[in-house]
């Protein structure tokens, strides 16, 4: 298949979001070292983001409270407040939809614009960056930084690999430059590879992007099959995915909860409250999509970072189900058939294969209508009375995350 | 070709449920906004409506009239007052008592 090579695809990356919409809030700090960071007390006390300013005194994400004390102690410190930050990124992507109607946001702080067949109305594509970099700073304060390309890919490593790193925030890449910029750089920058992936071709003597571009297609595609082909093609600068807003807001292909434990789990009873927990909070935002799913995922990670441990193991169900008495049992057989016995700090859970609601199999010996009669009118307590309104007796036993958790978003103060 | 090929940032998007629910209800509302726009009617429609308004101002016979407003369709019933210019309104007595309807919102007008 031949790539497109008429397209013209940007993205747009917000500069040290969480602490840029806290600065742009209080212009005080601007110029000063600004550091969100969730509670110190707890696991989750990590650096979020960390301002321009702090990050010259080498502060990174991930550090960890006494990390960025002992490096800057001047640092002024601010919780994150998430509903504050969605509201930030929702006014972002109404600026960008002033340009193009065809915005995906891929995070809370990046999106990809179609900006094909613009260039009459805006200018070549550099000016387009240009006056968007302009008008979103002038709106909210914040810096954005643009990555240009002729496909996403493009766009994204246009962006994480050079944009970011230049002083007008702004680089372009295409099927000409492709290789010239990005085969130089080591492989672990291309968009997929991830800490592992990196480790299995650093073992096979992959260094760079240009190493990975040599291999044969077909090696890759045996060995890893439909990712390894996608990792190929990336490197050569070759993507297929389209831009469309409702490629972000209706068509999800699977529901899933991660959550970072407040400490190091072993005890299998503890554990078990976690996953039910998790079954819950996915079967209840399958049902408020309207959807039932196929296939369940466990995901889990070990605590011990020297040695990376963790699975990610998937089971498809006899049916479609959103019950979440009916996935737990599902679960608890894949996660203890794969868990190493060793602690644990994250768990999650993913229901994908959706299906409508409406298409259900009938069952001689399963009361299918009682069971959604009986979830419909949990959601409906807990849409009117709140999360923890309603809850199973287990979020009350050790271990139990649902009201540490209750009103927060991705786990930390909404 | 695996459909992975085509969505590869679809498939390692990170928006949080709650974002993807603001997104969810943004498009909804711009969909129904959408779905609200009014229709153009020529100046024949309008002659008519004149007609029936002048009728049941003058026979003191009920009007049907559908309009929109900001969250949808709503339709009054009631014999019509004289209306109201600058901005043009049609006004009819409702058993609620008097209603102000701005013309340029009216979707729908027949005698009952």
């Amino acid at each position: 298949m031949v790539p497109d090579r008429s397209k013209l695809i940007f993205l747009a990356d917000m500069e040290s979001f969480y602490a840029s919409v806290e600065t742009s809030l209080n212009p005080a700090w601007r110029g000063k070292p600004v550091v969100v960071c969730g509670d110190p007390e707890r696991r989750r006390g990590i650096v979020l983001a960390a301002s321009k300013e702090a990050k010259a005194y080498g502060i990174k994400t991930g550090f960890l409270a006494g990390e960025y004390r002992r490096l800057c102690p001047e640092v002024i410190l601010v919780k994150p407040r998430m509903h504050t930050y969605l509201q930030f990124s929702l006014r972002i992507m109404e600026i960008f939809r002033q340009f193009s109607d065809r915005v995906l946001p891929y995070s809370i702080d990046e999106l990809f614009l179609d900006m094909t067949g613009c260039e009459k109305l805006f200018g070549p594509p550099q000016e387009m960056a240009r006056e968007m970099i302009r008008r979103v700073w002038e709106e909210t304060g914040i810096r954005c930084r643009i990555g240009i390309g002729e496909n996403p890919l493009q766009a994204k490593m246009a962006c994480d690999c050079f944009a970011k790193k230049s002083s007008e925030g702004i680089f372009a890449l295409n099927h000409e430059n492709y290789a010239f910029y990005t085969w130089p750089l080591p492989v672990s920058s291309l968009f997929g590879v991830g800490s592992r992936m990196e480790r299995h071709f650093q073992r096979m003597a992959i260094r760079t992007i240009g190493h990975l571009a040599r291999l044969p297609r077909e090696s890759l595609r045996r060995r890893w099959g439909v990712n390894g082909e996608i990792l190929w093609l990336n490197a050569h600068g070759i993507d297929y995915s389209t831009i469309s807003p409702a490629t972000a807001s209706e068509e999800q292909k699977g529901v899933s909860h991660n959550m970072t434990l407040p400490r190091d789990y072993v005890k299998e009873s503890e554990i078990k409250v976690v996953l039910l927990e998790l079954c819950e909070e996915v079967c209840f935002r399958a049902r408020a999509l309207g959807k039932m799913g196929r296939t369940v995922s466990v995901y889990c990670r070990g605590a011990d970072f020297r040695h990376s441990s963790g699975f990610l193991r998937q089971q498809r169900l006899p049916e479609p189900t959103a019950a979440a008495h009916q996935v737990y049992p599902w679960v608890l057989d894949l996660f203890f058939r794969h868990w190493d016995r060793k602690p644990l700090r994250a768990l999650g859970i993913r229901l994908s294969s959706l299906t409508d609601c409406r298409e259900v199999q009938l069952s001689l010996f399963d009361n299918r209508e009682k069971t959604e009669a009986l979830y419909r009118a949990m959601d409906l307590v807990r849409a009117k009375f709140g999360r923890t309104s309603l809850f199973r007796a287990s979020s009350l036993t050790a271990g139990a995350q649902l009201f540490d958790r209750a009103n927060k978003i991705g786990g930390h103060e909404a | 070709m695996s459909s992975k090929m085509y969505h590869q940032f679809a498939c390692s998007s990170m928006l949080l449920p709650e974002h993807r629910e603001l997104l969810n209800r943004l498009q909804r509302e711009s969909r129904r906004q959408e779905e609200i726009r009014l229709p153009d009617f020529d100046q024949q429609q309008q002659e008519e409506w004149q007609q029936l308004l002048e009728r049941s101002w003058r026979e003191n016979r009920p009007l049907r009239v559908t309009y929109l407003n900001g969250t949808g369709c709503i339709t009054r019933r009631g014999p019509a007052l004289p209306p109201l210019s600058h901005p043009p309104r049609l006004r009819l007595k409702t058993e609620q008592g008097p209603v102000t309807i701005p013309a340029g919102l009216v979707i729908a007008l027949e005698l009952d």
